[in-house]
């Protein structure tokens, strides 16, 4: 019995000893970089036209992970009188009325068409790629000690028509007037 | 039952019968009609004169009757009887020079060693969140007894092998209670340590550690939400990394020790996508990639 009881519980032991912890999946970059899309949103200020409408638009170009994230925990929330309405975008031509467009890596070749569009449009245009900043992005996220921030770029901003507010100056890592 | 006739005998061999004797003698008659609780206070009065407790063979009897109240007890109480009983074979074990007594004593504490190996890896098995009993006691009371039995075999394997298990216990605790939950983290983080301490060439602790450290920041990001302000989200990710930064030398370490695995890989690529390394997130996630089409 003993010899039995010992076996069982050698097995046991060696089974629990030998499993392995599961990886928590969360998709830390969207998740990060959507807190700050959200942040941005309700932070900076537009022409008064976008203030017409119950509907904050937010419109994701080429990140789905990100397009998850917001809809996931966003849309719908309300800034300020408005309530977000997140929209994902297969081409540029669906671009219109929204506050904040986020172009990624992948579509950086559209920058700088995106660009014109948001800078027609009044909107916020966001991007993640190295040298977006210089070529008509407003807030670029950019990677500092490992941990995501972002630049920004006022003259840009003042282009658009958009306040960006002395506290996004605080927040950003490094800030563009050209 | 062998030892008792041996035992009996050897009292019968005695003419005169003396007090302690007697006491010896009540005590095994006791014994036998099963009133273990009447024979231990007799048997414990017998090794208050000298010649009793000189006697190999009445402390193995001590033994024996400690260890009968240790079966027959409900959880708690048993537990110092079983003390009592290992006590009392190593002493006769001690005091016994001709041997006579000393295969049973191995034998009984080689049955006292394994109740303690299965309470240690049962009290695991049946851990609480702030409750159960505590099995680094008993593993500690396992690993003294074996290392007295049998010094040259050592207890490495069964010491690795239960921090493991302890470590795991902890981090399910914290994970069904949620954040809240410090000190089982904690408790968890530091029982992979030790089982690195032992052998820091374990596939599983290294691993392992590796996931506490990447869940932990991973948790406090997935925290985020739309009533994260900006502040708290730049502190969040200051504290985060810190966390993936304590993982990736440990998924690093369990990769070299068995590359080219599944789990690793994607451990360090997770991790080192959460360490905004994009470029050898992209490295692993073309290694693993060409690994699962194969």
């Amino acid at each position: 019995m003993k010899q039995i009881l010992t076996l069982i519980a050698t097995v046991t032991l060696s089974l629990a000893a030998h499993s392995q912890l599961e990886m928590n999946n969360t998709k830390t970059v969207a998740v990060v970089k959507g807190s700050y899309i959200y942040n941005f949103a309700k932070n900076c200020q537009w022409d008064e036209s976008f203030y017409e409408t119950e509907v904050f638009k937010m419109a994701v170009y080429g990140d789905s992970d990100l397009y998850n994230e917001l809809i996931d925990k966003y849309d719908n929330r309300p800034i300020n009188n408005q309530v977000v309405e997140v929209v994902w975008v297969t081409d540029l031509d669906m671009l219109f009325d929204e506050q904040i467009v986020f172009l990624s890596e992948v579509k950086k070749n559209d920058l700088i068409l995106a660009s014109d569009i948001a800078e027609e449009n009044g909107s916020l245009l966001i991007t993640d790629f190295n040298g977006a900043i210089s070529l008509g992005s407003i807030i670029n996220f950019v990677i500092v000690e490992n941990t995501i921030s972002f630049d920004l770029n006022l003259t840009q901003a003042v282009t658009n028509g958009i306040n960006l507010g002395n506290r996004m100056n605080n927040w950003a890592n490094k800030i563009v007037e050209q | 039952m062998k030892y008792l006739l041996l035992f009996t005998l050897a009292l019968l061999s005695s003419n005169a019968i003396s007090q302690n004797e007697e006491l010896v003698n009540n005590a095994l008659e006791a014994y036998k009609e099963g009133s273990f609780l009447e024979a231990k206070s007799l048997i414990d009065e017998s090794i208050t004169f000298v010649e009793n407790d000189m006697s190999p063979k009445v402390w193995n009897f001590r033994g024996h009757i400690y260890k009968q109240l240790y079966k027959e007890s409900i959880q708690d109480q048993g537990a110092s009887y079983r003390d009592e009983a290992v006590a009392s074979f190593k002493k006769s074990c001690e005091l016994s020079s001709d041997g006579q007594y000393y295969p049973d004593n191995i034998k009984a504490l080689e049955y006292l060693s394994a109740t303690y190996f299965n309470d240690a890896v049962d009290s695991v098995l049946k851990l609480k969140y702030n409750g159960g009993d505590n099995p680094v006691q008993f593993f500690q009371n396992f690993k003294e007894l074996k290392l007295w039995l049998k010094p040259q075999e050592g207890v490495k394997a069964e010491e690795l092998m239960f921090l493991k298990m302890l470590a795991q216990s902890y981090e399910k605790i914290h994970t069904k209670h949620d954040s809240e939950d410090r000190e089982s983290i904690l408790k968890a983080i530091s029982y992979y340590e030790q089982a690195l301490g032992l052998d820091a060439q374990d596939y599983e602790a290294n691993f392992n550690l590796a996931i506490i450290h990447y869940n932990e920041g991973a948790r406090l990001i997935g925290g985020i939400s739309y009533k994260t302000g900006m502040d708290e989200l730049i502190s969040i990710q200051t504290r985060c990394v810190e966390y993936f930064r304590h993982a990736l030398p440990f998924m690093k370490k369990a990769e070299s020790l068995r590359p080219n695995r599944v789990e690793s890989l994607k451990g360090l690529m997770f991790i080192n996508r959460a360490l905004n390394n994009f470029d050898i997130y992209l490295e692993y996630k073309s290694k693993l990639d060409e690994i699962l089409n194969n």
